[in-house]
Protein backbone atom coordinates (compact mmCIF):
# COMPACT_ATOMS: atom_id res chain seq x y z
CA UNK A 1 0.00 0.00 0.00
CA UNK A 2 1.55 3.75 -1.24
CA UNK A 3 2.05 5.54 1.90
CA UNK A 4 1.44 8.77 -0.55
CA UNK A 5 -0.14 9.85 -3.25
CA UNK A 6 -1.12 13.62 -4.86
CA UNK A 7 -1.66 15.70 -1.99
CA UNK A 8 -2.07 13.02 1.04
CA UNK A 9 0.14 11.44 3.56
CA UNK A 10 -1.04 8.28 4.48
CA UNK A 11 -1.84 8.21 8.60
CA UNK A 12 -3.66 5.19 9.52
CA UNK A 13 -5.55 1.65 8.20
CA UNK A 14 -4.43 -0.91 5.83
CA UNK A 15 -7.63 -0.11 3.53
CA UNK A 16 -8.74 -3.85 3.91
CA UNK A 17 -12.05 -3.97 5.95
CA UNK A 18 -11.65 -0.83 7.87
CA UNK A 19 -10.57 1.75 5.65
CA UNK A 20 -7.86 4.44 5.93
CA UNK A 21 -6.82 7.97 6.82
CA UNK A 22 -4.63 10.25 5.21
CA UNK A 23 -3.84 13.75 5.83
CA UNK A 24 -4.55 16.42 3.47
CA UNK A 25 -3.19 19.78 2.73
CA UNK A 26 -6.20 21.33 4.77
CA UNK A 27 -8.71 18.60 5.57
CA UNK A 28 -8.42 14.70 6.61
CA UNK A 29 -9.16 12.24 4.22
CA UNK A 30 -11.62 9.18 6.28
CA UNK A 31 -11.90 6.29 3.26
CA UNK A 32 -14.35 4.02 4.26
CA UNK A 33 -14.79 0.75 2.86
CA UNK A 34 -17.93 -1.73 2.46
CA UNK A 35 -18.36 -5.11 1.51
CA UNK A 36 -18.00 -8.91 2.74
CA UNK A 37 -14.55 -10.30 2.73
CA UNK A 38 -13.51 -8.08 0.11
CA UNK A 39 -14.14 -4.30 0.35
CA UNK A 40 -16.30 -3.83 -2.88
CA UNK A 41 -16.66 0.32 -2.41
CA UNK A 42 -14.76 3.01 -1.06
CA UNK A 43 -16.82 5.87 0.69
CA UNK A 44 -14.59 9.30 0.96
CA UNK A 45 -15.36 12.15 4.16
CA UNK A 46 -12.81 15.13 4.08
CA UNK A 47 -13.38 16.99 7.34
CA UNK A 48 -11.26 20.10 7.12
CA UNK A 49 -8.85 20.67 9.86
CA UNK A 50 -10.57 23.84 10.99
CA UNK A 51 -13.90 22.28 11.88
CA UNK A 52 -12.21 19.16 14.00
CA UNK A 53 -13.39 19.78 17.74
CA UNK A 54 -11.86 17.01 19.53
CA UNK A 55 -10.93 13.65 18.95
CA UNK A 56 -11.26 10.54 21.56
CA UNK A 57 -10.12 6.96 21.95
CA UNK A 58 -11.34 4.84 24.36
CA UNK A 59 -10.56 1.03 25.56
CA UNK A 60 -12.75 -1.73 24.35
CA UNK A 61 -12.82 -5.57 25.71
CA UNK A 62 -12.43 -5.99 21.82
CA UNK A 63 -9.04 -7.67 22.50
CA UNK A 64 -9.45 -9.53 25.71
CA UNK A 65 -12.65 -11.39 24.51
CA UNK A 66 -10.10 -12.39 20.69
CA UNK A 67 -7.66 -13.73 23.29
CA UNK A 68 -10.42 -15.40 25.23
CA UNK A 69 -11.24 -16.98 22.56
CA UNK A 70 -7.72 -17.92 20.91
CA UNK A 71 -7.43 -19.38 24.34
CA UNK A 72 -9.97 -21.49 24.25
CA UNK A 73 -9.42 -22.80 21.04
CA UNK A 74 -5.76 -23.62 21.86
CA UNK A 75 -6.36 -25.27 24.61
CA UNK A 76 -9.20 -27.70 22.67
CA UNK A 77 -6.26 -28.25 20.35
CA UNK A 78 -3.45 -28.76 22.96
CA UNK A 79 -5.68 -31.03 24.40
CA UNK A 80 -6.04 -33.25 20.78
CA UNK A 81 -2.54 -32.96 20.65
CA UNK A 82 -1.97 -34.03 24.45
CA UNK A 83 -5.13 -36.74 23.99
CA UNK A 84 -3.54 -38.01 21.03
CA UNK A 85 0.55 -38.12 21.37
CA UNK A 86 1.12 -42.02 22.73
CA UNK A 87 -1.43 -43.44 20.57
CA UNK A 88 -1.75 -41.96 17.33
CA UNK A 89 1.47 -39.32 16.75
CA UNK A 90 0.01 -38.44 13.17
CA UNK A 91 -2.93 -36.73 14.37
CA UNK A 92 -0.96 -34.81 16.89
CA UNK A 93 0.67 -33.37 14.67
CA UNK A 94 -1.79 -32.52 12.47
CA UNK A 95 -3.80 -30.50 15.70
CA UNK A 96 -0.51 -28.82 16.06
CA UNK A 97 -0.59 -27.68 12.91
CA UNK A 98 -3.75 -26.43 13.05
CA UNK A 99 -2.68 -24.43 16.56
CA UNK A 100 0.09 -23.03 15.11
CA UNK A 101 -1.60 -20.05 13.60
CA UNK A 102 -4.21 -19.67 16.56
CA UNK A 103 -0.91 -19.12 18.52
CA UNK A 104 0.69 -16.79 15.99
CA UNK A 105 -2.62 -14.32 16.30
CA UNK A 106 -2.70 -14.79 19.73
CA UNK A 107 1.06 -13.31 20.03
CA UNK A 108 0.44 -10.80 17.23
CA UNK A 109 -2.95 -9.85 19.56
CA UNK A 110 -1.05 -9.09 22.35
CA UNK A 111 1.95 -7.45 20.37
CA UNK A 112 -0.73 -5.12 19.16
CA UNK A 113 -1.50 -3.99 22.75
CA UNK A 114 -4.92 -3.05 23.92
CA UNK A 115 -7.80 -2.39 21.62
CA UNK A 116 -9.58 0.73 21.18
CA UNK A 117 -12.44 2.96 19.26
CA UNK A 118 -11.81 6.24 18.20
CA UNK A 119 -14.67 8.94 17.25
CA UNK A 120 -13.40 12.33 15.59
CA UNK A 121 -16.41 15.11 16.42
CA UNK A 122 -16.88 18.55 14.85
CA UNK A 123 -20.11 20.76 15.09
CA UNK A 124 -22.21 18.31 13.52
CA UNK A 125 -21.43 15.28 13.08
CA UNK A 126 -19.68 12.07 15.58
CA UNK A 127 -17.45 9.89 13.07
CA UNK A 128 -15.87 6.73 14.29
CA UNK A 129 -12.57 6.30 12.31
CA UNK A 130 -12.66 2.55 12.52
CA UNK A 131 -8.69 2.31 11.34
CA UNK A 132 -7.81 3.64 14.92
CA UNK A 133 -8.70 0.20 16.45
CA UNK A 134 -5.24 -0.21 18.53
CA UNK A 135 -4.64 2.30 21.36
CA UNK A 136 -0.74 2.91 19.99
CA UNK A 137 -1.86 3.81 16.18
CA UNK A 138 -4.91 6.10 17.66
CA UNK A 139 -2.12 7.93 20.31
CA UNK A 140 0.46 8.02 17.08
CA UNK A 141 -2.51 9.44 14.96
CA UNK A 142 -3.21 11.71 17.15
CA UNK A 143 -0.18 13.46 17.46
CA UNK A 144 0.11 13.25 14.14
CA UNK A 145 -3.68 15.29 13.51
CA UNK A 146 -2.71 17.45 16.45
CA UNK A 147 -0.78 20.43 14.82
CA UNK A 148 -2.39 20.75 11.58
CA UNK A 149 -5.79 21.28 13.33
CA UNK A 150 -4.08 23.40 16.21
CA UNK A 151 -2.77 25.49 13.22
CA UNK A 152 -5.51 26.06 11.22
CA UNK A 153 -7.72 26.95 14.15
CA UNK A 154 -4.99 29.39 15.17
CA UNK A 155 -6.89 32.14 14.87
CA UNK A 156 -10.46 31.02 16.82
CA UNK A 157 -7.60 30.37 19.42
CA UNK A 158 -6.96 33.79 19.93
CA UNK A 159 -10.64 35.15 19.20
CA UNK A 160 -12.80 33.07 21.00
CA UNK A 161 -12.81 32.57 24.72
CA UNK A 162 -14.61 30.02 25.89
CA UNK A 163 -17.78 29.54 26.54
CA UNK A 164 -18.84 29.01 29.69
CA UNK A 165 -21.57 26.68 30.42
CA UNK A 166 -21.50 23.68 28.48
CA UNK A 167 -24.65 23.00 25.68
CA UNK A 168 -27.76 21.28 27.03
CA UNK A 169 -27.85 18.34 26.55
CA UNK A 170 -30.23 17.81 23.55
CA UNK A 171 -27.76 19.10 21.14
CA UNK A 172 -26.23 15.92 20.04
CA UNK A 173 -30.34 15.18 19.65
CA UNK A 174 -31.27 17.56 17.80
CA UNK A 175 -28.46 17.11 14.82
CA UNK A 176 -29.11 13.58 14.97
CA UNK A 177 -25.83 11.71 16.38
CA UNK A 178 -26.77 8.02 16.92
CA UNK A 179 -26.35 8.49 20.53
CA UNK A 180 -27.74 5.28 22.72
CA UNK A 181 -30.62 5.49 24.91
CA UNK A 182 -30.33 3.41 28.32
CA UNK A 183 -31.68 -0.07 27.81
CA UNK A 184 -35.15 -0.18 28.32
CA UNK A 185 -35.45 -3.91 29.08
CA UNK A 186 -37.73 -6.02 26.67
CA UNK A 187 -39.98 -8.93 27.50
CA UNK A 188 -38.82 -10.32 23.96
CA UNK A 189 -35.20 -10.77 25.00
CA UNK A 190 -36.27 -12.02 28.66
CA UNK A 191 -38.31 -14.72 26.66
CA UNK A 192 -35.49 -15.49 24.08
CA UNK A 193 -33.02 -15.74 27.02
CA UNK A 194 -35.63 -18.32 29.12
CA UNK A 195 -35.72 -20.21 25.93
CA UNK A 196 -32.22 -20.58 25.35
CA UNK A 197 -31.88 -21.75 28.58
CA UNK A 198 -34.47 -24.51 27.86
CA UNK A 199 -33.19 -25.31 24.41
CA UNK A 200 -29.63 -25.59 25.87
CA UNK A 201 -30.63 -27.71 28.76
CA UNK A 202 -32.76 -30.15 26.16
CA UNK A 203 -29.94 -30.38 23.92
CA UNK A 204 -26.86 -31.17 26.34
CA UNK A 205 -29.59 -34.17 27.28
CA UNK A 206 -30.41 -34.82 23.52
CA UNK A 207 -26.98 -37.02 23.55
CA UNK A 208 -28.12 -39.27 26.37
CA UNK A 209 -31.88 -39.53 25.17
CA UNK A 210 -32.08 -40.91 21.77
CA UNK A 211 -35.52 -41.76 19.81
CA UNK A 212 -37.23 -39.05 17.07
CA UNK A 213 -39.53 -37.28 19.15
CA UNK A 214 -36.86 -35.79 21.88
CA UNK A 215 -34.77 -34.94 18.68
CA UNK A 216 -37.75 -33.38 17.03
CA UNK A 217 -38.41 -31.31 20.06
CA UNK A 218 -34.51 -30.13 20.25
CA UNK A 219 -34.70 -28.95 17.00
CA UNK A 220 -38.10 -27.34 17.35
CA UNK A 221 -35.95 -25.23 20.47
CA UNK A 222 -33.21 -25.00 18.79
CA UNK A 223 -34.54 -23.23 15.70
CA UNK A 224 -37.19 -21.17 17.79
CA UNK A 225 -34.05 -20.17 19.96
CA UNK A 226 -31.78 -19.28 17.36
CA UNK A 227 -34.14 -16.74 15.33
CA UNK A 228 -35.37 -15.23 19.24
CA UNK A 229 -31.89 -14.64 19.98
CA UNK A 230 -30.72 -13.37 16.45
CA UNK A 231 -34.01 -10.34 17.11
CA UNK A 232 -32.72 -9.84 20.78
CA UNK A 233 -29.21 -8.93 19.33
CA UNK A 234 -30.66 -6.80 16.85
CA UNK A 235 -32.71 -4.92 19.48
CA UNK A 236 -30.21 -4.45 21.89
CA UNK A 237 -27.90 -3.34 19.61
CA UNK A 238 -29.57 -0.18 19.67
CA UNK A 239 -29.57 0.67 23.20
CA UNK A 240 -26.71 1.18 25.63
CA UNK A 241 -27.57 -2.73 27.48
CA UNK A 242 -25.60 -3.58 30.42
CA UNK A 243 -22.59 -5.46 30.10
CA UNK A 244 -23.61 -8.77 31.33
CA UNK A 245 -26.62 -8.84 28.96
CA UNK A 246 -24.53 -8.56 25.73
CA UNK A 247 -22.42 -11.13 26.61
CA UNK A 248 -25.49 -12.82 26.84
CA UNK A 249 -26.90 -12.05 23.66
CA UNK A 250 -23.49 -11.78 21.78
CA UNK A 251 -22.24 -15.02 23.28
CA UNK A 252 -25.36 -17.22 22.35
CA UNK A 253 -25.28 -15.67 19.14
CA UNK A 254 -21.75 -16.48 18.90
CA UNK A 255 -22.46 -20.39 19.97
CA UNK A 256 -25.53 -20.40 17.58
CA UNK A 257 -23.00 -19.44 14.54
CA UNK A 258 -20.47 -22.54 15.94
CA UNK A 259 -23.59 -24.87 16.63
CA UNK A 260 -24.80 -24.25 12.94
CA UNK A 261 -21.62 -25.34 11.87
CA UNK A 262 -21.11 -28.37 13.82
CA UNK A 263 -24.53 -29.21 12.83
CA UNK A 264 -23.73 -29.00 9.14
CA UNK A 265 -20.65 -31.11 10.02
CA UNK A 266 -22.56 -34.37 11.81
CA UNK A 267 -25.11 -34.18 9.05
CA UNK A 268 -21.91 -34.51 6.99
CA UNK A 269 -20.28 -36.50 8.91
CA UNK A 270 -23.52 -38.76 9.14
CA UNK A 271 -24.38 -38.88 5.27
CA UNK A 272 -20.49 -39.85 4.35
CA UNK A 273 -20.92 -42.59 7.40
CA UNK A 274 -24.27 -43.54 6.59
CA UNK A 275 -23.61 -43.82 2.69
CA UNK A 276 -20.41 -46.35 3.26
CA UNK A 277 -22.71 -48.24 5.52
CA UNK A 278 -24.99 -48.67 2.73
CA UNK A 279 -22.69 -49.32 0.24
CA UNK A 280 -20.72 -52.11 2.13
CA UNK A 281 -24.42 -54.00 2.91
CA UNK A 282 -25.09 -53.43 -0.59
CA UNK A 283 -22.08 -55.14 -1.69
CA UNK A 284 -22.81 -57.91 0.64
CA UNK A 285 -26.15 -58.07 -1.11
CA UNK A 286 -28.08 -57.12 2.03
CA UNK A 287 -31.43 -54.58 1.57
CA UNK A 288 -30.68 -51.41 3.64
CA UNK A 289 -31.62 -47.75 2.68
CA UNK A 290 -30.44 -44.78 4.34
CA UNK A 291 -31.68 -43.08 6.80
CA UNK A 292 -29.55 -39.99 8.18
CA UNK A 293 -32.12 -38.45 10.36
CA UNK A 294 -32.92 -41.13 12.67
CA UNK A 295 -28.94 -42.11 12.78
CA UNK A 296 -28.73 -38.04 13.71
CA UNK A 297 -31.75 -38.91 16.49
CA UNK A 298 -30.07 -42.27 17.72
CA UNK A 299 -26.49 -41.06 17.74
CA UNK A 300 -24.84 -40.82 21.97
CA UNK A 301 -21.66 -40.21 23.58
CA UNK A 302 -20.19 -43.17 21.68
CA UNK A 303 -20.84 -41.90 18.17
CA UNK A 304 -19.06 -38.78 18.58
CA UNK A 305 -16.83 -39.54 21.45
CA UNK A 306 -14.67 -36.44 23.23
CA UNK A 307 -16.74 -33.94 20.59
CA UNK A 308 -19.72 -35.01 22.31
CA UNK A 309 -18.40 -33.49 25.50
CA UNK A 310 -17.40 -30.23 23.55
CA UNK A 311 -21.22 -29.82 22.37
CA UNK A 312 -22.25 -30.65 25.98
CA UNK A 313 -19.97 -27.61 27.46
CA UNK A 314 -21.32 -26.07 24.49
CA UNK A 315 -24.60 -26.11 25.61
CA UNK A 316 -23.56 -25.70 29.21
CA UNK A 317 -22.47 -22.19 28.32
CA UNK A 318 -24.84 -21.13 26.83
CA UNK A 319 -26.45 -21.83 29.41
CA UNK A 320 -24.79 -20.04 31.93
CA UNK A 321 -24.32 -17.21 29.46
CA UNK A 322 -28.39 -16.65 29.67
CA UNK A 323 -28.33 -17.00 33.36
CA UNK A 324 -26.14 -13.98 33.39
CA UNK A 325 -28.03 -12.22 31.15
CA UNK A 326 -31.50 -12.65 32.27
CA UNK A 327 -31.38 -10.13 35.19
CA UNK A 328 -30.27 -7.06 33.45
CA UNK A 329 -32.89 -7.99 30.12
CA UNK A 330 -35.89 -6.60 31.95
CA UNK A 331 -34.54 -3.12 32.40
CA UNK A 332 -34.28 -1.55 35.51
CA UNK A 333 -36.93 0.10 36.78
CA UNK A 334 -36.10 3.35 38.27
CA UNK A 335 -38.16 4.93 40.42
CA UNK A 336 -37.53 8.08 41.25
CA UNK A 337 -38.72 9.36 44.27
CA UNK A 338 -40.32 12.53 43.93
CA UNK A 339 -39.08 15.64 45.71
CA UNK A 340 -41.43 17.52 48.18
CA UNK A 341 -43.01 20.59 47.10
CA UNK A 342 -40.57 23.51 48.07
CA UNK A 343 -41.91 25.30 50.98
CA UNK A 344 -42.49 28.99 51.16
CA UNK A 345 -39.65 30.77 53.12
CA UNK A 346 -40.15 31.47 56.33
CA UNK A 347 -41.88 35.13 56.76
CA UNK A 348 -39.53 37.45 58.51
CA UNK A 349 -39.57 38.33 62.32
CA UNK A 350 -41.71 40.82 63.12
CA UNK A 351 -39.67 44.35 63.53
CA UNK A 352 -39.91 45.75 66.72
CA UNK A 353 -40.32 49.37 66.04
CA UNK A 354 -39.07 51.33 69.59
CA UNK B 1 -20.73 21.18 22.56
CA UNK B 2 -19.09 19.28 25.23
CA UNK B 3 -16.46 16.41 24.38
CA UNK B 4 -17.94 12.79 24.09
CA UNK B 5 -17.05 9.57 25.42
CA UNK B 6 -15.71 7.15 22.07
CA UNK B 7 -17.27 4.65 24.13
CA UNK B 8 -20.74 5.49 25.26
CA UNK B 9 -20.84 9.23 23.95
CA UNK B 10 -22.16 10.39 27.29
CA UNK B 11 -20.29 13.77 28.37
CA UNK B 12 -16.69 13.88 29.27
CA UNK B 13 -15.80 15.84 32.71
CA UNK B 14 -13.41 17.97 30.85
CA UNK B 15 -11.88 19.35 34.00
CA UNK B 16 -10.78 15.83 34.78
CA UNK B 17 -8.36 16.09 32.04
CA UNK B 18 -6.08 18.74 33.51
CA UNK B 19 -3.28 16.22 34.45
CA UNK B 20 -3.02 14.95 30.37
CA UNK B 21 -3.84 11.77 31.56
CA UNK B 22 -6.59 10.04 30.47
CA UNK B 23 -10.57 10.93 31.48
CA UNK B 24 -12.65 8.10 33.21
CA UNK B 25 -16.44 8.46 31.79
CA UNK B 26 -18.66 8.67 34.75
CA UNK B 27 -21.13 6.60 32.11
CA UNK B 28 -19.14 3.50 31.10
CA UNK B 29 -15.94 4.00 33.43
CA UNK B 30 -14.03 3.35 30.28
CA UNK B 31 -10.55 5.78 30.16
CA UNK B 32 -10.30 8.29 27.26
CA UNK B 33 -7.45 9.79 25.59
CA UNK B 34 -9.01 13.03 24.13
CA UNK B 35 -7.51 15.64 21.93
CA UNK B 36 -9.24 19.08 22.40
CA UNK B 37 -9.01 21.54 19.93
CA UNK B 38 -10.44 25.46 20.11
CA UNK B 39 -13.05 24.70 17.45
CA UNK B 40 -14.58 22.86 20.44
CA UNK B 41 -15.10 26.03 22.31
CA UNK B 42 -16.72 27.99 19.47
CA UNK B 43 -20.62 29.06 20.01
CA UNK B 44 -22.05 26.02 17.69
CA UNK B 45 -24.97 26.50 19.39
CA UNK B 46 -26.62 29.56 17.53
CA UNK B 47 -28.22 28.90 14.27
CA UNK B 48 -26.19 30.40 11.50
CA UNK B 49 -26.76 33.62 10.70
CA UNK B 50 -29.31 34.89 8.56
CA UNK B 51 -28.48 36.45 5.61
CA UNK B 52 -30.02 39.88 4.60
CA UNK B 53 -31.66 39.92 1.34
CA UNK B 54 -29.41 42.09 -0.57
CA UNK B 55 -30.98 43.21 -3.89
CA UNK B 56 -28.51 44.02 -6.36
CA UNK B 57 -28.19 47.71 -6.78
CA UNK B 58 -28.32 49.29 -10.51
CA UNK B 59 -24.91 48.36 -12.17
CA UNK B 60 -24.19 45.44 -10.17
CA UNK B 61 -24.39 41.98 -10.72
CA UNK B 62 -27.17 39.49 -9.48
CA UNK B 63 -26.95 36.01 -8.26
CA UNK B 64 -27.75 33.99 -11.14
CA UNK B 65 -30.03 30.98 -8.88
CA UNK B 66 -31.10 33.94 -6.55
CA UNK B 67 -32.01 37.36 -8.58
CA UNK B 68 -33.12 38.89 -5.45
CA UNK B 69 -29.20 38.63 -4.05
CA UNK B 70 -26.64 40.32 -5.42
CA UNK B 71 -23.77 37.82 -6.67
CA UNK B 72 -20.75 38.22 -4.29
CA UNK B 73 -18.66 35.52 -5.61
CA UNK B 74 -18.20 32.88 -8.88
CA UNK B 75 -18.54 29.39 -8.82
CA UNK B 76 -14.91 28.11 -9.55
CA UNK B 77 -15.83 25.32 -11.41
CA UNK B 78 -18.99 26.47 -13.81
CA UNK B 79 -18.21 30.46 -13.43
CA UNK B 80 -21.82 31.40 -12.59
CA UNK B 81 -22.02 34.58 -10.35
CA UNK B 82 -23.72 33.77 -7.25
CA UNK B 83 -24.77 35.27 -4.01
CA UNK B 84 -23.49 34.14 -0.46
CA UNK B 85 -26.63 31.68 0.33
CA UNK B 86 -25.43 30.13 -3.24
CA UNK B 87 -21.69 29.26 -2.45
CA UNK B 88 -20.18 26.43 -0.71
CA UNK B 89 -16.66 26.65 0.35
CA UNK B 90 -14.53 23.57 -0.68
CA UNK B 91 -11.03 23.85 0.41
CA UNK B 92 -9.61 26.24 -0.88
CA UNK B 93 -12.80 26.64 -3.98
CA UNK B 94 -15.74 28.12 -4.17
CA UNK B 95 -18.46 26.26 -5.95
CA UNK B 96 -21.57 27.01 -6.35
CA UNK B 97 -24.27 24.45 -4.51
CA UNK B 98 -25.76 22.82 -7.98
CA UNK B 99 -21.71 22.11 -8.99
CA UNK B 100 -20.88 21.13 -5.98
CA UNK B 101 -23.63 18.31 -6.44
CA UNK B 102 -22.91 17.80 -9.77
CA UNK B 103 -19.15 17.07 -9.02
CA UNK B 104 -19.63 14.84 -5.66
CA UNK B 105 -22.24 12.59 -7.60
CA UNK B 106 -20.68 12.03 -10.75
CA UNK B 107 -17.07 11.96 -9.52
CA UNK B 108 -15.15 13.96 -12.31
CA UNK B 109 -13.15 15.46 -10.10
CA UNK B 110 -10.77 13.45 -7.45
CA UNK B 111 -11.24 16.25 -4.47
CA UNK B 112 -14.98 16.21 -4.46
CA UNK B 113 -15.76 12.15 -5.12
CA UNK B 114 -17.41 10.68 -2.71
CA UNK B 115 -17.79 7.17 -3.57
CA UNK B 116 -15.99 4.39 -5.97
CA UNK B 117 -16.53 0.89 -6.39
CA UNK B 118 -13.48 -1.24 -6.01
CA UNK B 119 -14.13 -3.71 -9.42
CA UNK B 120 -10.85 -5.57 -9.37
CA UNK B 121 -12.07 -6.80 -5.87
CA UNK B 122 -15.48 -7.34 -6.95
CA UNK B 123 -14.49 -9.35 -9.80
CA UNK B 124 -11.59 -11.04 -7.81
CA UNK B 125 -14.39 -12.09 -5.07
CA UNK B 126 -17.03 -13.33 -8.14
CA UNK B 127 -13.64 -15.63 -9.59
CA UNK B 128 -12.95 -16.73 -6.10
CA UNK B 129 -16.79 -17.46 -5.01
CA UNK B 130 -16.73 -21.09 -6.45
CA UNK B 131 -13.74 -22.41 -4.70
CA UNK B 132 -15.65 -22.00 -1.27
CA UNK B 133 -17.40 -24.82 -0.19
CA UNK B 134 -21.11 -24.26 -0.87
CA UNK B 135 -20.96 -22.04 -4.22
CA UNK B 136 -18.98 -24.60 -6.22
CA UNK B 137 -22.05 -24.39 -8.36
CA UNK B 138 -21.83 -20.93 -9.01
CA UNK B 139 -19.20 -21.44 -11.32
CA UNK B 140 -21.24 -21.21 -14.37
CA UNK B 141 -22.71 -17.58 -13.40
CA UNK B 142 -19.56 -16.30 -11.52
CA UNK B 143 -16.74 -17.32 -14.13
CA UNK B 144 -18.06 -14.73 -17.30
CA UNK B 145 -19.02 -12.30 -14.69
CA UNK B 146 -15.37 -12.32 -13.37
CA UNK B 147 -14.64 -12.11 -16.87
CA UNK B 148 -16.93 -9.39 -17.78
CA UNK B 149 -16.14 -7.33 -15.27
CA UNK B 150 -12.13 -7.69 -15.54
CA UNK B 151 -12.51 -6.86 -19.15
CA UNK B 152 -15.13 -3.81 -19.09
CA UNK B 153 -13.04 -2.41 -15.99
CA UNK B 154 -9.53 -3.04 -17.16
CA UNK B 155 -8.87 0.72 -17.28
CA UNK B 156 -10.22 1.59 -13.81
CA UNK B 157 -11.81 3.47 -11.91
CA UNK B 158 -10.20 1.67 -9.06
CA UNK B 159 -9.22 3.02 -5.34
CA UNK B 160 -8.92 6.63 -4.95
CA UNK B 161 -5.54 5.01 -3.48
CA UNK B 162 -3.16 4.03 -6.12
CA UNK B 163 -2.54 0.67 -6.71
CA UNK B 164 -1.57 -1.93 -9.05
CA UNK B 165 -3.76 -3.95 -11.76
CA UNK B 166 -2.75 -7.20 -9.71
CA UNK B 167 -6.23 -7.97 -8.56
CA UNK B 168 -7.61 -7.72 -11.77
CA UNK B 169 -4.99 -9.84 -13.73
CA UNK B 170 -5.86 -12.41 -11.15
CA UNK B 171 -9.49 -12.21 -11.55
CA UNK B 172 -9.13 -12.45 -15.37
CA UNK B 173 -6.93 -15.74 -15.01
CA UNK B 174 -8.76 -17.49 -12.72
CA UNK B 175 -11.93 -16.94 -14.26
CA UNK B 176 -10.57 -17.47 -17.75
CA UNK B 177 -9.05 -20.75 -16.35
CA UNK B 178 -12.41 -21.95 -14.91
CA UNK B 179 -14.32 -21.02 -18.51
CA UNK B 180 -11.61 -22.89 -20.15
CA UNK B 181 -12.53 -26.33 -17.43
CA UNK B 182 -16.11 -25.87 -18.04
CA UNK B 183 -15.85 -25.42 -21.82
CA UNK B 184 -13.92 -28.57 -22.39
CA UNK B 185 -16.20 -30.39 -20.54
CA UNK B 186 -19.15 -29.56 -22.36
CA UNK B 187 -17.28 -30.43 -24.96
CA UNK B 188 -16.15 -33.50 -23.92
CA UNK B 189 -19.63 -34.50 -22.76
CA UNK B 190 -21.07 -33.35 -26.37
CA UNK B 191 -18.76 -35.42 -28.45
CA UNK B 192 -19.15 -38.20 -26.01
CA UNK B 193 -22.92 -38.39 -26.72
CA UNK B 194 -22.84 -37.64 -30.15
CA UNK B 195 -20.29 -40.72 -30.39
CA UNK B 196 -22.57 -42.99 -28.45
CA UNK B 197 -25.64 -41.50 -30.67
CA UNK B 198 -23.50 -42.85 -33.92
CA UNK B 199 -22.74 -46.38 -32.21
Amino acid sequence: MKKSFGEYRWLAGKGRYEGSLWLGGDHLLVIENSGFIFPFSESYRRIDFKNIQTVSVATTRKGLLTSVLLIALLALFGWGIIDNYSEDRGLSIFWGVLASPILIALLFNWAKGPTTICRLQTAVQILKLKPLNRLKTAQRFMADLAPFCDEHQSALKSSTPPIPGSPPAAMGETLGFKIKELWPGSPLVVGSLVLVMVSSAVSAGELFVKGMPYYFLDALLSVAAVCLIVTSAARIARFRAPGALRWAVWGNVVLTVIGIVFAYGTMFFHIIDGSINVASRVKKGISTELSVWSQMADADMQTYGSFGWVLVCMSVLAFLLALIGLPAAGGRTRTLEQAPPAQPPPPPPPVELS
Amino acid sequence: MPARCANCQSHLPLSLAADGGPILCVQCKRPNWVSIFPALHTNVLSAPPVLPAEPPAPGEAACFYSPQRRATQSCSHCGVLISDIWAAHWGQEVVCLKCLDHLRDKGRDQRFEKKRMLWDNIALAFALVPFTLFFWWAVFLTAPAALFIALRFWKGPFSMVPRTRFRMALALLISFLQLAVIITGFLALLFDIAWLKNL
